[in-house]
């Protein structure tokens, strides 16, 4: 065993989305950091749809952004799509989503990896954590060498003891064409509880032999709506050939490419039906539980069996590559029941595969097995991010690790942690849910998870988060200046805007309307600000009811958040206590009252009592 | 937390035999300092009942019979002794007493109930059920109490909960899923789901005011001019002399409250001062209460001398004109007056006049057979919250408020009603969305 002169504080295993954002947080806080990959040249791949954002996922993009992560940006950057979603609802309901250049994406991230001040990036399996004294201290790869590192994050995506399914066949791997990782054995050895997830893609075909004229046309929107909140930084080089897209003349440019729709018919689906027996998700080969929200196809078929048809959306991988992915049909039927089903469907009758769909199992960590900071509870100074906790979806995976690289890194400087509430970020409902009552299934984001979802808006991340970010160090000057200044153009609107009268009622009043807007207002007036001070000040007008409502929910959950739970309560002491309730608070160790209550199984009649015992004892 | 606490568990005065119960570790222990049987307590079974005497230094209190139900097989969870003894007010205040000398504690209202919720023999529906039970005072307020205990009201509430369920997973789905082809409903067919789930709400919410009348009583006041006979139909009510009647007017000084079952309805009779101007001050302050208790009323008889000429009294609305001594005959100016007439001398008119109690107080709601579901002070507080939540969802969706306020609203009124059954949380909610919709791209 070859031990490497260097001594990292942070290392990252892995580089996918999360271990990308995790090694960009730790390295931009100072702290010399190791980012260890299987394979370099699949750092931050899409494994699955070339595509970032949508409902919830672009929300967390955007406060990716605003705490100065890397995806926002590199998302632009490599766009040929670009959609706001939900513009016919109300703001805090709309996101964005973009297709992106599926190379341009990975090799941009690499080359960003390269140049990043105090980042190491290596090629190598990892096969062992170490841990001294309960502390995570090094990690071995599989040629026999160690790393030694303070902090270690472990972002290992679908890659833990994966199995790849097509049809009755299966192999180990952790993506078609990649190896599997076999580092949970070393976790299960630190005495990590292991559980096994399942996700599937689908096929990819070539889009010579799709027939476009048969399937109907999705464009982006003009102007493309982006991620980052700091666009005019992108900028492309002579020697950057991977950004593809720039901000000029005071304007982010995408060439875009339109995406296609056709859908499934009942051939398709008579062919799906007399091929389960092939199927090894309904043979039961497949062990691991799959994502609810993202079926396969014969898995829609068999629940939705009323449903006739199924949306299929093509979408393009590049601008120079012709492969197209086939959102909608993921699968893990054997090739040819593939081919015969995707030849049935619309404009898809002389399709050619090139890469058939499949489905992977991996092991991952239940997430109760962390702190909120993303620190395992069992070795100090480990963190887990991305799939190993039960989640799915780069946004979700990135934002994992923004803020476990950041807190390996910021406890290592002795500086506060980095744990958004629910009622700040996306990414605090996220790792609330995960740490509290962990995920029966691959865990996405959904609007609907947020209680505080009129204040989650993706038009006030930056407000929302970047001073956070600025104040623990992970924010540029230049985004935090930006940020203030937004704040007094917003203060200096609302100053303003209470003097201002429009077709004889005050600004304020006329712009509560549901039917008016900003947009039509005098070119004079509107052009005093900036459309995106506009529109923070004219959504906050109009659900102004409702967000004070949310602020006094905000303000009457603190209570209970801010009643403590000592960590050395001994939950079996309470004799009362169901018996479920008594292990479910022992397993996860809520911090405060309010997490207790959000632990899944425990009751009103529970806090009640974990109440009255506690006012009992502290009497005592 | 583990005194020993004892109390009286059969109602106050009422009764041949009463029961004190003891509960807490050392409960067999001070029951044994006390008791006088065959067999010691503390050797006894759990559940068997032993006879023997309750002792006070040589002096035998009362002959009683004693069981134990050792923790944690009990009501409370932890030992407890229950003491059978001859009901009235002295002896079992004297065993209280007894016991409390021998080191218990005299229990706080509810204290029991809330030993067993706090050892987890029940959960906080049923702790609330069991203080109706005890509390209960007639058989439809047992039966009421009993079902909720059971769950009937869980049943029900449970069905509310799950149609404003469904009305959410249809706004969330149309907010969450924007790209995908499921046809959520939204306008017309969603305002149509919301109506019934109000019905729904409106219908729990209307049993509040049964479930208050069967567990306090309907609150009745007997009104009336001095010496109209109020006082004795109180006591024909009672069915005992429990007022004291008085030729001479203006006797009953204060208003007298007692509780009776009347044909399975709790009436809690108000007897009040009759109403004239008075000047002895303590007769002008028994009229204010009658005045202030006429005000709070559930019912109202307005009693008056049928055989004499109508008098200044005023009326206090809503009331059942009661005309008394119909066997002295009817002055004419009653003549066709819409009233029940009775005579409190000879019972004359009773029935009559319980019909029209029951018909004014149940409208002929009231159907026996009918799985009675009635709701506390804290269910109605949390279904008026759902009620009025539910209104705001559907003003906002006749307004074509977007949807993400429409989904506030109804996600306030399944909060509301998750107050009383168990909060709905977002995995329920994402399951009833996934097993609605087909969701997948």
């Amino acid at each position: 065993m070859f031990t490497y002169p260097k001594t990292y504080d942070v290392i990252v295993v892995g580089a996918g989305h999360a271990g990308i954002e995790a090694a960009m947080a730790a390295s931009r806080l100072g702290c010399e950091t190791l980012m260890l990959t299987q394979n370099a040249d699949t750092i931050g791949q899409m494994s699955c749809n070339p595509a970032v954002g949508g409902l919830a996922k672009g929300h967390i993009v955007r406060e990716i952004d605003a705490l100065g992560g890397f995806m926002g940006l590199n998302t632009d950057a490599t766009a040929i799509q670009c959609r706001m979603l939900n513009s016919n609802k109300g703001a805090s309901v709309r996101a964005p989503r973009s297709q992106c250049d599926k190379k341009a994406y990975q090799f941009r991230a690499k080359a960003a990896c390269e140049r990043q001040p105090h980042l190491d990036l290596k090629q190598g399996n990892a096969l062992r954590i170490g841990e001294e004294q309960g502390r995570a201290a090094f990690v071995e790869t599989d040629f026999g060498l160690r790393f030694r590192g303070a902090a270690i994050v472990i972002t290992t995506g679908t890659f833990l003891r994966g199995l790849l399914h097509v049809g009755l066949q299966s192999r180990p791997g952790g993506r078609m064409g990649d190896a599997q990782s076999t580092l949970s054995g070393s976790l299960a050895e630190l005495g990590f509880e292991i559980g096994r997830f399942k996700t599937g893609t689908p096929c990819r075909l070539n889009g010579r032999t799709i027939d476009f004229t048969r399937c109907e046309i999705q464009n982006g929107d003009e102007p493309p709506p982006g991620f980052s909140f700091m666009p005019e930084s992108l900028e492309s080089t002579p020697d950057d050939i991977f950004t593809l897209n720039t901000y000029r003349d005071g304007m982010f440019h995408v060439e875009q490419i339109p995406c296609w729709i056709t859908h499934t018919n009942a051939r398709t689906h008579a062919v799906i039906r007399a091929n389960l027996d092939k199927s090894p998700l309904f043979s039961g080969r497949i062990e691991g539980v799959g994502p609810r929200y993202c079926p396969s196809i014969e898995d829609k078929v068999v629940k939705f069996a009323e449903k006739e048809s199924h949306q299929l959306f093509l979408e393009p991988e590049g601008r120079h590559t012709g492969e197209f992915y086939v959102n909608g049909v993921s699968t893990s039927l054997p090739f040819e029941v593939q081919y015969a089903f995707i030849r049935s469907v619309q404009g898809l009758e002389n399709a050619e595969i090139m890469r058939a769909g499949y489905a992977v199992e991996y092991d991952y960590c239940p997430p109760t097995q962390l702190y909120a900071t993303l620190e395992t509870k069992r070795v100090e100074n480990l963190f887990f991010a991305g799939q190993i906790n039960g989640t799915s979806g780069y946004e979700e995976a990135a934002a994992q690790g923004l803020v476990a690289g950041a807190n390996a890194a910021l406890k290592l400087l002795g500086r506060p942690s980095l744990i958004l509430s629910r009622s700040e970020a996306y990414i605090g409902v996220l790792i609330d849910d995960l740490v509290t009552k962990g995920t029966a299934e691959p865990y996405r984001m959904f609007t609907s998870r947020a209680e505080y979802r009129l204040l989650l808006r993706q038009d006030n991340a930056d407000l929302r988060l970047t001073p956070l970010g600025h104040g623990l160090g992970l924010v540029d000057p230049a985004r935090a200046e930006k940020v203030a200044s937004r704040q007094a153009a917003l203060a200096e609107l609302e100053i303003w805007a209470a003097g201002v009268r429009v077709e004889g009622v005050p600004l304020t009043q006329w712009l509560k309307r549901a039917e008016t807007s900003f947009r039509g207002l005098d070119q004079g007036v509107r052009n005093r600000f900036a459309d995106s001070v506009w529109d923070i000040f004219e959504t906050d007008l109009k659900y102004a009811g409702y967000i004070r409502r949310q602020h006094d929910a905000v303000e009457k959950a603190r209570l209970s958040e801010g009643k403590l739970l000592p960590a050395s309560l001994d939950y079996s002491a309470i004799s009362g206590l169901r018996f479920e309730a008594r292990q479910k608070l022992s397993e996860i160790r809520p911090a405060t009252f309010g997490q207790a209550g959000r632990i899944s199984g425990i009751t009103p009649a529970d806090l009640a009592l974990l109440g009255v015992w506690m006012g009992r004892n502290r009497n005592a | 937390m583990n005194d020993a606490i004892a109390a009286i568990s059969t109602p106050f005065g009422e009764g041949a035999i009463a029961i004190v119960r003891l509960s807490g570790a050392r409960a067999g222990a001070i029951a044994d300092a006390v008791f006088r049987g065959r067999r010691a307590l503390g050797e006894a079974e759990a559940g068997r009942r032993l006879f023997g005497r309750l002792v006070d230094g040589g002096e035998t209190v009362d002959e009683v019979v004693v069981s134990i139900h050792r923790a944690p097989a009990s009501y409370t969870g932890e030992d407890v002794v229950e003491i059978n003894c001859h009901g009235g007010i002295l002896v079992t205040r004297r065993i209280l007493r007894l016991l409390v000398e021998r080191g218990a504690r005299l229990a706080n209202p509810g204290e029991f109930t809330e030993r067993a919720f706090l050892n987890g023999k029940m959960d906080l529906t049923q702790a609330e059920a069991v203080m109706d039970l005890i509390t209960a005072r007639t058989d439809l307020a047992l039966r009421a109490a009993a079902e909720q205990l059971e769950g009937k009201l869980g049943e029900k509430i449970g069905r509310l909960r799950e149609m404003l369920l469904g009305l959410l997973a249809h706004v969330e789905a149309y907010i969450d899923f924007p790209d995908e082809d499921i046809e959520p409903e939204t306008g017309a067919a969603l305002l149509d789901k919301l109506n019934e789930a109000r019905a729904a709400n409106d219908a729990l919410l209307n049993t509040a005011g049964q479930g208050r009348i069967l567990r306090e009583g309907v609150r009745t006041v007997i009104y009336g001019a001095p010496n109209v006979g109020k006082s004795s139909l109180l006591n024909l009510l009672l069915g005992y002399e429990r007022a004291i009647v008085s030729e001479s007017p203006g006797t009953t000084r204060d208003t007298i409250e007692e509780v009776i079952n009347f044909r399975g309805v709790p009436l809690r009779l108000v007897d009040t001062a009759g109403m004239r101007d008075s000047e002895d001050a303590v007769e002008r302050a028994g009229i204010e209460r009658t005045l202030k208790s006429v005000s709070g009323a559930d019912l109202v008889l307005h009693l008056v001398d049928g055989s004499r000429p109508r008098c200044q009294t005023p009326p206090p609305g809503g009331e059942i004109l009661v005309l008394n001594k119909s066997d002295l005959g009817e002055d004419p100016e009653w003549q066709g007056a819409e009233a029940v007439r009775i005579s409190c001398r000879t019972g004359d008119g009773m029935e009559r006049l319980g019909d029209e109690i029951l018909r004014r107080l149940l409208g002929g709601k009231w159907n026996a057979g009918d799985s009675v579901v009635a709701i506390n002070v804290r269910h109605q507080a949390c279904l008026k919250a759902a009620a009025e939540a539910c209104a705001r969802a559907r003003q906002g969706l006749l307004e074509r408020l977007p949807p993400e306020l429409i989904a506030i609203e109804l996600r306030a009124a399944l909060d509301a009603v998750g107050e009383v059954v168990g909060k709905a949380d977002a995995e329920e909610l994402l399951g009833k969305i996934f097993s609605t919709f087909c969701i997948g791209k």
